[in-house]
């Protein structure tokens, strides 16, 4: 009896989070009638997979989704370079300024984007960039996650390496490409995927300065779409399992890297 | 020789320009914001027309906004509530499934996933279940002999519902976290306890939670930063109601700022809410510290 106790609390919680997903999934694959049906029921009846189709064509999702990968491999790839750039700054170099500079990176952390979404906004409204790719996406790439992540690796390779690459002529750029990158692809895998992660899900941001009809990334997309259809469950749950598919391949294909992102937080926060 | 000293020079500003990118973005686009988000805050100024000053006034306003001193309770309830709730279902979680248990990383594995997908998803997911006259959770309440709710609809209830969401969507995160600090733990330490004939509670007791102490710290605070800035969830599911039931903060500024589109007191409610998970944080640090000492 003792030895099943655990197994009982174990399944239990695991059906408590899984539950409403496969609900997710069964009424994305519902007829609309279905979804109001009483009782309600798990397996579909009369399943069929044209609320994919018929949910993109009508709240626009094909351009959100476009939209959504845009903005988020946007700020992935710029955010890898920038973060590469500065976090082989700080940990292989000194120079006059170096920890002041650090820390005021790192104090960002504290500043949560609603403290500078308004004035950004009038920014971005000044330059014109509301409502654009770069507007979007150049204020987000500035996170000092990866910069910390990245620095803390490099460190901890050893200089030799650089001078022997030095000896053979090797500019300081190149000893970053050649050298040094790619003995740090862990580090670099999860700081582009935790970008990914946040851009893909982020709400408040799009919201604000992309929510123009031709620049609403997915999430905008799916919080407007019960404002603009009377509520089609259906189609709203195919909308959200199409958000969500990308998010659980990754998760599938890189759990290591996903641990390893949310311990790190944990453990040098 | 000449090549030494170019190769001197050239070390001395290679570092800068290898920062240069990152300090460039960090001052446009959160240094400047700030500033003028504390210079925004000091005026009157709806995004058409010019700012004026107008000193303390954006803040006065809202301090005496019945709306905002009732958004600011209804925060102090989500974060009192989901929180300890939030931290202790993931402690227990994570001692569970640190235990010798068939299938524990698929266990691990489902009970982390929510942490990850769209918080508008869940969002959406979450209303439809909660819904008054076909949701499933209605549906499984009267399979057990209990009367459908409005969860909801009503403002009674409506807070509690998008708390259980949140709690769902979030204590898997902090498991992960807690799982690698009992990982941590070396085994000698409970072996030790056992030679000693010390129960297993006393060995949890004495062992476990003292030293996930430092952990339980970082947990706790981010926990608490977190649950104080929750959006997106109140912005799917309820827009701040029924009534005001719902408005936290978050959907108070965003609704001052976006929607009635004044700027200026905007950026004081931000500020304020700043502020206050500010000096929150502080508070748990200052309240924790001396017992970190592991």
């Amino acid at each position: 009896m003792k030895k099943v106790i655990p197994y009982i609390l174990a399944i239990g919680l695991a059906l408590f989070v899984l539950l409403p997903f496969l609900w997710m999934f069964s009424t994305a694959v519902k007829p609309l009638k279905e979804t109001f049906s009483w009782p309600p029921y798990l397996i579909p009846h009369d399943w069929s997979l044209e609320n994919f189709p018929i949910s993109v064509q009508r709240s626009n999702a094909i351009r959100a989704l476009l939209v959504s990968s845009i903005y988020t491999v946007g700020c992935i790839v710029l955010y890898l370079i920038v973060a590469s750039l500065a976090g082989y700054g700080f940990a292989k170099y000194k120079f006059p300024g170096d920890s002041i500079l650090f820390l005021l990176v790192l104090g960002t952390v504290i500043i949560p984007i609603e403290v500078i979404i308004a004035p950004l906004f009038m920014l971005l409204k000044s330059l014109g960039w509301v409502n654009t790719f770069h507007g979007m996406i150049l204020p987000r790439v500035v996170e000092p996650f990866g910069i910390f992540l990245l620095r803390q690796h490099f460190k901890t390779i050893p200089d030799d390496f650089l001078d022997a690459a030095r000896i053979d002529g090797c500019s300081e750029f190149g000893i970053l490409w050649k050298v040094v990158l790619p003995l740090s692809l862990p580090p670099l895998t999860v700081t582009g995927l935790f970008m990914f992660l946040w851009r893909w899900n982020e709400l408040l941001w799009p919201l604000v300065v992309g929510s123009g009809e031709a620049q609403r990334t997915i999430q905008v997309a799916i919080a407007l779409f019960q404002h603009e259809w009377f509520v089609e469950w259906n189609y709203l749950m195919a909308l959200c399992v199409i958000a969500i598919i990308p998010i659980l391949i990754l998760f599938i294909l890189l759990q290591r890297y996903f641990i390893q992102g949310v311990v790190m937080s944990g453990l040098k926060g | 020789m000449i090549k030494l000293v170019s190769w001197k020079t050239q070390r001395r500003i290679v570092p800068y320009i290898f920062i240069a990118p990152a300090m460039l973005l960090l001052a446009i686009f959160t240094f400047y914001p700030i500033i003028s988000s504390i210079r925004m805050s000091l005026c009157e100024w709806d995004i058409i027309g010019t700012p004026r000053f107008i000193g303390l006034r954006n803040y006065a306003t809202t301090l005496s906004d019945m709306t905002f001193r009732h958004a600011l309770l209804v925060t102090f309830l989500f974060v009192g509530v989901t929180v300890p709730v939030n931290v202790t279902l993931a402690l227990l979680t994570a001692i569970l499934l640190n235990g010798r248990l068939a299938l524990r990383n698929l266990f691990r594995s489902i009970i982390f996933f929510p942490a990850f997908t769209s918080m508008v998803a869940i969002g959406m997911l979450w209303k439809y279940m909660y819904s008054t006259d076909y949701g499933i959770i209605n549906y499984i309440i009267t399979l057990f002999g209990g009367h459908p709710k409005d969860w909801l609809a009503n403002p009674a209830w409506a807070p509690w519902s998008l708390m259980l969401t949140s709690v769902w969507y979030g204590f898997g995160w902090n498991m992960v976290i807690f799982l690698a600090g009992l990982q941590n733990i070396p085994d000698q330490y409970y072996e030790a306890a056992a030679i000693d004939g010390a129960s297993k509670w006393a060995a949890f007791r004495f062992i476990t939670l003292p030293l996930l102490k430092p952990i339980s710290l970082f947990v706790v605070v981010m926990a608490v930063i977190y649950a104080f800035r929750m959006f997106d969830l109140v912005y799917v599911m309820t827009m701040g109601g029924p009534g005001t039931s719902t408005m936290v903060l978050m959907m108070y500024f965003y609704r001052q700022a976006f929607i009635m589109l004044r700027m200026g007191q905007g950026s004081a409610v931000a500020l304020i809410l700043f502020v206050v998970v500010f000096f929150f944080t502080v508070l748990q640090l200052r309240f924790f510290k001396g017992e970190v000492s592991y």
